[in-house]
């Protein structure tokens, strides 16, 4: 029990140093403090602290540095002091104090709406809670590829090199071959935080991290909406509505909790990077201040370096929020990109972007910026699953009520007056490139899962739909001319209405989303006969395990640590009928006709003599030959061993 | 000591009421005191938000790792497993590793069918008892350990 409490302690020690302490002190040090609500800065300081672990342990992995519990707690107490330093020489200079939120005329919070506000993100964490009850314990694939990477940071104490090892068409395990699927950004904070904490990957923490990252993406997407909408007379009531929209109603389906303990490690970071990004580009045109710009930038590099998908979709809602401003402010643009221009080249932001191009091309290239990694998501649809969704796919992504009450919240956002020229433009850029991208992605030559990019249209929905919710019920009731359109018990049953229409909807796909039960009880067979093998084999043994039946089987390579692809797995069965690509069979064959002439070859060329399958599914053929024993028995896991 | 003390209270009190004085008679002056606690309540309001929801999340945590601690205990799962003790040569030696509610195992061996060696074993949950077995003329033959509890068997085996 000590332990237990020792462990957790230590674990939320760790995560304060590692995903607050480095962002507060570059906020200090920058003086952006001067620019946001205190709670813009507890949402900016969590998205920073993240970029400025990337780039210090990249730096750590590139210099003769080991990536040490003592080295990085040493970076993150230099980096303080530098920030620190910084301060107090600006201090002197201008004779400032440091006083958050000094002159910020941002929408006030009521005692009221401060208490709605605790109590919808109440709701939030409780629903998710409930959520994760049954889905808590690792066992999910693309958690457990991750947590391999995070895993190899840990013992090797360097930055992993991204290879994998493929079957050759002539059955032999070729040499590995770098993969551009996996971005280091997304394995350094589960690094940085298990070598601080000493926790183990086999615990809550990398979900629990997830956790925390999904909460400060809903925070964010609130604050963001506080400040889209801060020229309306309903600021405050827009903002909680896109928090009661984006927080408990849907709060499991994806991209919300299913996506967490999913392990979509680079769709979550980046979630939270996008609103935070908007956030501080929509700041910096706003207020003319090339300081904010910098910071954009430097958060727009940290998600570079943490997902190709997301930091892609973040191109085309930049280039649609240009397109956006120029339709709707043709006459003010040259005057305004003068403006941008001289913001681009002030010494902050030309500073964010020579050390960004040195990181690229000098330290450390993100592994997806090769060309054939840009060549398969640039061009036209390849596969039937990127060619598009329909509106009633979309429309289920999104969540009917949300997706309701936003198309038509994209509308009256053409035609909304004084909401501000940058604020209508982020909008309906970030909108309308997602639906884009989402419905017709040959339009835009995209060749992405269509299902992937819908996910990120979640959140420009939920702030629209907000909008037009409260935008309704303010219309029918005007304050401002003292008259009601409708008598107030009718304007209560249209508010009573449209409320039971969205929480109804929202709360039906929460209970449509959750688990029947934790998988935790089979995917714990899969962990002990994993030990068993990890002792009794050696790295010249190699071991097969089946994908399509066993519980947590992407974790089994946490017990070996012998590679990626080790060991090797057979994939979902439609992969091997892939008519666009030449596949390897042997990784089917030799679980699935193990006797047979083509799979003798495979085991023979791979050097296959341990295979790991659900024992209800696949021992039968094993059994009738001779030349396997079973060597271990579960009621969820059987291995054979080739004998001969 | 006590009237210096005195004397900077009474200062700082003094200089209070002239600022409220001051600001009472100056519309700008009023704005900026109103200004001022609008801003102290927003980051009051801010802070609460903050405090609230990493509490809310602590709570959250500290609950989740205690239900995973339990769902990661193999001793809760109520299964039990077999196994050789060395999977590659000849060796007989088996395992029961016993995460159930069941304690008593019977197990045989069975050389091509036929029964040779039997015994039973008691094995309390979260214990694994080593069972060394010689077996011998095993030339071509299927060795099979069949181990039952309660209702359920398991069998592993070595064509030797």
């Amino acid at each position: 029990m000590l332990d237990f409490i020792s462990s957790q302690i230590t674990f939320y020690l760790t995560l304060v140093l590692v995903l607050f302490v480095p962002g507060i002190f570059l906020i200090i040090a920058t003086k952006t403090y001067k620019n946001f609500s205190m709670l813009e800065l507890f949402v900016l300081a969590f998205g920073s602290s993240i970029v400025i672990i990337d780039f210090m342990l990249i730096l750590l992995g590139r210099f003769p540095f080991n990536i040490t519990r003592f080295s990085i707690i040493a970076s993150i107490a230099f980096f303080s002091l530098i920030c620190w330093a910084f301060h107090l020489y600006w201090k002197k200079k201008t004779n400032s104090k440091l006083i958050i939120q000094e002159q910020i005329p941002e929408p006030k919070t009521s005692k009221r709406s401060t208490l709605l506000i605790i109590l919808i993100l109440f709701l939030t964490i409780f629903i998710k809670t409930i959520y994760f009850k049954d889905a808590i314990f690792p066992t999910s694939t693309d958690l457990g590829h991750h947590m391999y990477w995070a895993k190899s940071i840990t013992i090797t104490e360097k930055l992993p090199i991204y290879e994998k090892a493929e079957i050759s068409i002539d059955s032999v395990i070729e040499k590995p071959t770098p993969i551009a699927d996996f971005i280091i950004g997304e394995h350094l904070i589960f690094a940085a935080i298990a070598i601080i904490s000493g926790i183990d990957f086999f615990s809550t923490f990398p979900v629990l991290t997830l956790f925390a990252i999904h909460i400060m993406t809903i925070l964010s997407v609130f604050v963001l909406s506080r400040s889209l909408f801060k020229n309306s007379e309903h600021s405050n009531t827009i903002s909680i509505a896109t928090l009661l929209f984006i927080g408990p109603l849907f709060a499991i389906a994806s991209p919300q909790a299913k996506f967490i303990s999913g392990g979509v490690i680079g769709n979550d970071i980046g979630n939270l990077f996008i609103p935070l990004i908007i956030l501080l580009f929509f700041k910096a045109l706003e207020e003319k201040k090339s300081s904010l710009l910098a910071f954009a930038l430097f958060l727009s590099l940290g998600l570079a370096y943490t997902h190709h998908l997301s930091t892609f979709v973040f191109i085309f809602i930049l280039l649609f929020t240009i397109i956006a401003y120029t339709a709707l402010n043709f006459k003010k643009l040259p005057k305004e990109a003068y403006s941008w221009l001289k913001m681009c080249l002030s010494p902050s932001v030309l500073t964010v972007l020579i050390v960004g191009a040195i990181f690229v091309f000098v330290l450390y290239t993100p592994t997806y910026l090769n060309t054939s990694a840009i060549d398969t998501a640039v061009g036209a649809p390849s596969k039937s699953t990127r060619t598009g969704l329909t509106l009633t796919q979309l429309k289920s992504t999104a969540g009917e009520a949300r997706f309701a009450f936003a198309f038509i919240g994209v509308i009256a956002l053409f035609f909304a007056k004084n909401l501000g020229k940058y604020n209508q433009a982020f909008l309906l850029g970030w909108m309308c490139s997602l639906v884009l991208m989402s419905l017709k992605p040959d339009l835009l030559f995209i060749d992405i899962p269509s299902n992937r990019i819908a996910s990120y249209v979640v959140y420009p929905i939920a702030i629209i739909a907000a909008y037009l919710f409260v935008t309704i019920l303010g219309k029918i009731r005007s304050e401002t001319q003292d008259k009601n359109y409708l008598r107030p018990a009718f304007l209560l049953i249209t508010f009573f209405l449209l409320m039971t229409f969205v929480v109804s909807n929202g709360f039906y796909d929460n209970a449509q989303s959750l688990n029947a039960e934790s998988s935790s009880k089979k995917a714990l067979q899969t962990y002990n006969a994993s030990e068993y093998l990890e002792i009794r084999t050696s790295s010249d043994d190699v071991i097969l395990k089946d994908h399509n039946y066993l519980s947590g089987d992407a974790w089994i390579k946490l017990f070996f640590m012998r590679g990626y692809s080790y060991p090797l797995s057979r994939g979902f069965f439609k992969r091997y009928e892939d008519s666009t690509k030449l596949r390897e069979q042997c990784t089917n064959l030799m679980i699935s006709s193990p006797t047979e002439n083509e799979a003798d070859k495979c085991f023979t060329g791979t050097k296959t003599n341990f295979i790991m399958i659900n024992p209800k599914m696949d021992s039968e053929q094993f059994y009738r030959s001779d030349d396997f024993w079973q060597v271990y028995s579960g009621d969820a896991v059987g291995i054979f061993y080739k004998a001969q | 000591m006590a009237s210096i003390f005195r004397r900077r209270s009474w200062n700082f009190l003094q200089s209070t009421v002239n600022r409220f004085e001051a600001a009472k008679h100056s519309p700008a002056g009023e704005t900026n005191l109103q200004k001022n606690y609008t801003i102290k309540k927003n980051i009051m309001n801010h802070k609460l938000i903050i405090l609230t929801t990493v509490f809310f999340l602590l709570t959250s945590f500290v609950f989740l790792s205690i239900i995973e601690r339990k769902q990661a205990d193999i001793n809760t799962a109520n299964v039990w497993m077999i196994y050789f003790e060395n999977p590659k040569n000849n060796s007989i030696d088996f395992a029961i590793e016993n995460h159930s509610t069941s304690i008593n195992f019977h197990w045989e061996i069975l050389t091509d069918k036929n029964m040779i060696k039997e015994g039973d074993a008691t094995i309390r949950n979260g214990e694994t008892k080593k069972i060394p077995m010689i077996v011998t003329d095993t030339n071509n033959k299927k060795i099979t350990v069949k181990v039952t509890s309660d209702n359920s068997s398991k069998e592993i085996y070595k064509t030797l």
